[in-house]
């Protein structure tokens, strides 16, 4: 059947999707939704979603997409000529060296929110409940401030001259300076600090809806605090875990205001080469080409990611 | 006597509120011991302080002769199903029931024989691979408690493990309970609300009320010597009197109630005439015969039929005896009382009861 045509026929590739998992309860209502209804109506419907995404997000990425295979213009723009070149230079090891440093960051920062994250998540979700919106607010509250400024007062923390060498000269633990600021650390450091929230909102909701009665009989038979954790209290939050990770880790890897103002020329990262290219060195076509590669490798990792942990179940279940 | 639980009283308290008040009892080895009571009475609390998830704020509770008050619920060999069942919905049922296994440190293959013992004792058979949710109500009530079983506990609790099933099931299920409980010789402690589930199953009955131990013993004692008006009335249904003492003997109480009926009862020790006093008669105690007989002899009242209800094995009926004395008779639907139930509403008749029938309580 030609796609398009017959009275489901247009939605055939979600039908597909659907169908190649059966434990989700919210498919069947969509699914029975199509075949009640004709394509025109179905469409009419969702009108506006589509509008929205192929407005917002697919029109840019196709034009993206094409200016990543166009020459560069004089001053800003593109030429209207083919070229691969914009790919074949990014093979070049200095631009895999900056990929690969954002790769790391972004790891270690998920790690290291993780670690952070699920502690305070749980002690959060079994506060007293008057405790719990009192201690989600404070997790929240840093939001109110643009991470601008934030990463600005992290500067006057973190450089030669400010508070931490200032106190540790004071103290004389230390006779010079110690370098800070515009280091891998520093960076980690203020990521770790701009994302606490995402890794903690979602861990909190898996944690707190965890059923009491589950731990209860794990205790019941014969499970101690440690093996009670690893074999119930985890997996049963492995929804949270994911989604956590997740929301750090993609915004991580496109960082640019972070990166650029805690490290520095010296430590750059994708998201920096990306606005360099778009800005100052007016490459759009190399921007664009940058743009899809950390695309790729974005997509690339969290895939295998999911594959390796079997967590794809635990997403739709997140979702 | 071999002892599996002793409580000495033992006394949780919630706020200002006793949950648990001054309980003492003792579970015997091997015995199928229920804790019976409305909601709120306490006796889920009880069990969870057995079981440890609860500690007593005064009291001792010995399982084995050993103080449990610092033992852990996974330091003590005693296990729960869960009202709810809280099977691991991440595990599949060979899972959940090899989950206590596995930290014993038995080898694989005895786990394996292991819980597929298990799950024929159960009748599970074959359903080792599906996963909690893909299971019935009664299924998964089956793999709790093959999980809980599998472990051979020296007591195994129950919070009343049948409650979320339909009535049918739930018949089916005591009956299978109790055959699995007398099979596998393991000490139950079954908390219920429903009396006729604890009088099916038990060997012996704990009644609570109001955090309190109202009355323990067989069902048998229990249903025809209960203690308290509240006994009487939670288990079964019963008639009730109250009067003064008009002769106290050895051998029989002339008690004169406040609806003016002359009523004989049991002989009964230290009561002086004059004191108040209830009693309560069972309502298939209590014979019917027609008006026309005389009222002579003990316990034979005049009265008037106000309603017959038929529930098939046997018929109702609501019988005034005085202004405000109404009593329920139960007349068996047997082949004696063929031709049966000649009473209707209106009719004139005469009741009756044995002396030792009328059971004295206590306040």
């Amino acid at each position: 059947m030609f796609p398009g045509i017959g009275k489901t026929g247009l939605f055939w590739p979600i039908e597909g999707i659907m169908k190649s998992n059966s434990s989700i309860n919210f498919r069947k209502p969509v699914l029975d939704f199509f075949h009640r209804h004709s394509s025109a109506k179905v469409f009419g419907i969702l009108s506006p979603c589509i509008f929205w995404i192929g407005i917002f997000f697919l029109l840019p990425l196709v034009l993206m997409a094409a200016y990543s295979f166009l020459e560069r213009g004089l001053y800003g723009g593109v030429q209207w000529i083919f070229t691969w070149q914009n790919y074949t230079r990014l093979m070049d090891p200095l631009y895999l060296k900056i990929l690969l440093r954002s790769l790391r960051i972004s790891f270690l920062t998920t790690t290291i929110l993780l670690a952070i994250g699920y502690p305070l998540a749980y002690r959060i979700a079994t506060a007293q409940k008057r405790w719990r919106n009192i201690l989600l607010f404070l997790v929240i509250v840093p939001f109110w401030t643009s991470d601008l400024i934030r990463t600005y007062a992290w500067m006057l923390i973190l450089r030669d001259t400010g508070l931490i060498n200032n106190v540790l000269m004071y103290l004389h633990i230390i006779e010079s300076p110690v370098t800070l600021l515009y280091t891998e650390g520093a960076i980690l450091m203020g990521l770790s600090y701009v994302y606490l929230p995402f890794m903690v909102l979602p861990l909190y909701a898996s944690i707190e809806k965890l059923d009491h009665s589950l731990l209860e009989a794990a205790e019941d038979l014969g499970a101690g605090p440690i093996r009670r954790f690893f074999k119930v209290t985890i997996p049963l939050t492995q929804s949270g875990i994911l989604a956590g990770m997740l929301l750090v880790f993609i915004p991580s890897m496109g960082a640019f205001v972070i990166p650029d103002l805690l490290g520095g020329a010296k430590v750059m990262m994708v998201g920096n080469l990306i606005q360099l290219q778009f800005g100052a060195s007016r490459n759009w076509p190399l921007g664009s080409a940058a743009s899809f590669i950390l695309m790729a490798v974005v997509l690339a990792a969290v895939l295998s990611y999911l594959k390796f942990s079997g967590g794809r179940k635990a997403l739709e279940e997140a979702l | 006597m071999d002892i599996t639980v002793e409580l000495k009283g033992v006394i949780k308290a919630f706020g200002d509120v006793n949950a648990v008040d001054r309980v003492s009892l003792q579970v015997r080895r091997g015995e199928f011991f229920s804790l019976l009571g409305p909601s709120g009475c306490g006796k889920t609390t009880t069990l969870r302080l057995i079981a440890g998830f609860e500690a007593p704020t005064g009291g001792q509770i010995l399982i084995n002769d050993e103080d449990v008050a610092d033992k852990r619920p996974y330091e003590r060999n005693v296990n729960t199903v869960f009202q709810s069942y809280a099977l691991f919905p991440h595990l599949t049922v060979t899972g959940n029931i090899a989950f206590g296994l596995e930290r014993k440190k038995i080898p694989r293959s005895h786990i394996t024989r292991q819980i597929n013992e298990a799950l024929d004792l159960v009748h599970l058979e074959g359903m080792g691979p599906r996963y909690p949710r893909q299971l019935s109500g009664g299924e998964q009530q089956r793999v709790a408690l093959a999980r809980a079983l599998v472990l051979r506990p020296d007591v195994l609790l129950l919070d009343e493990p049948l409650g979320a099933l339909d009535l049918k099931l739930r018949k089916e299920m005591q009956i299978e309970l109790k055959r699995l409980q007398e099979k596998v010789g393991i000490t139950f402690i079954y908390v219920t609300h429903d009396q006729e589930e604890a009088l099916t199953m038990s060997d012996r009955i704990a009644v609570m009320e109001k955090g309190r131990l109202a009355q323990v013993g067989t069902p048998e004692d229990i249903y025809n010597m209960p203690r308290t008006r509240f006994v009487a009335e939670f288990i079964g249904v019963s008639n009730f009197f109250s009067g003064k003492i008009a002769e106290s003997g050895q051998e029989q109480l002339v008690v004169e109630t406040n609806s003016g009926l002359t009523v004989s009862l049991p002989g009964s020790e230290n009561r002086q005439k004059g004191q108040p006093l209830q009693f309560s008669v069972r309502p298939e105690k209590i014979s019917v015969i027609s008006g026309e007989e005389d009222t002579e002899g003990e316990n034979r009242f005049h009265g008037r039929i106000l309603n017959r209800i038929f529930l098939g094995g046997s018929v109702t009926y609501v019988i005034s005896l005085a202004d405000d004395q109404q009593v329920k008779v139960d007349v068996k639907n047997d082949r004696r009382s063929r031709q049966p139930f000649p009473f209707s509403s209106g009719d004139h008749v005469v009741v009756s009861w044995h002396r030792e029938d009328g059971v004295i309580l206590a306040d």
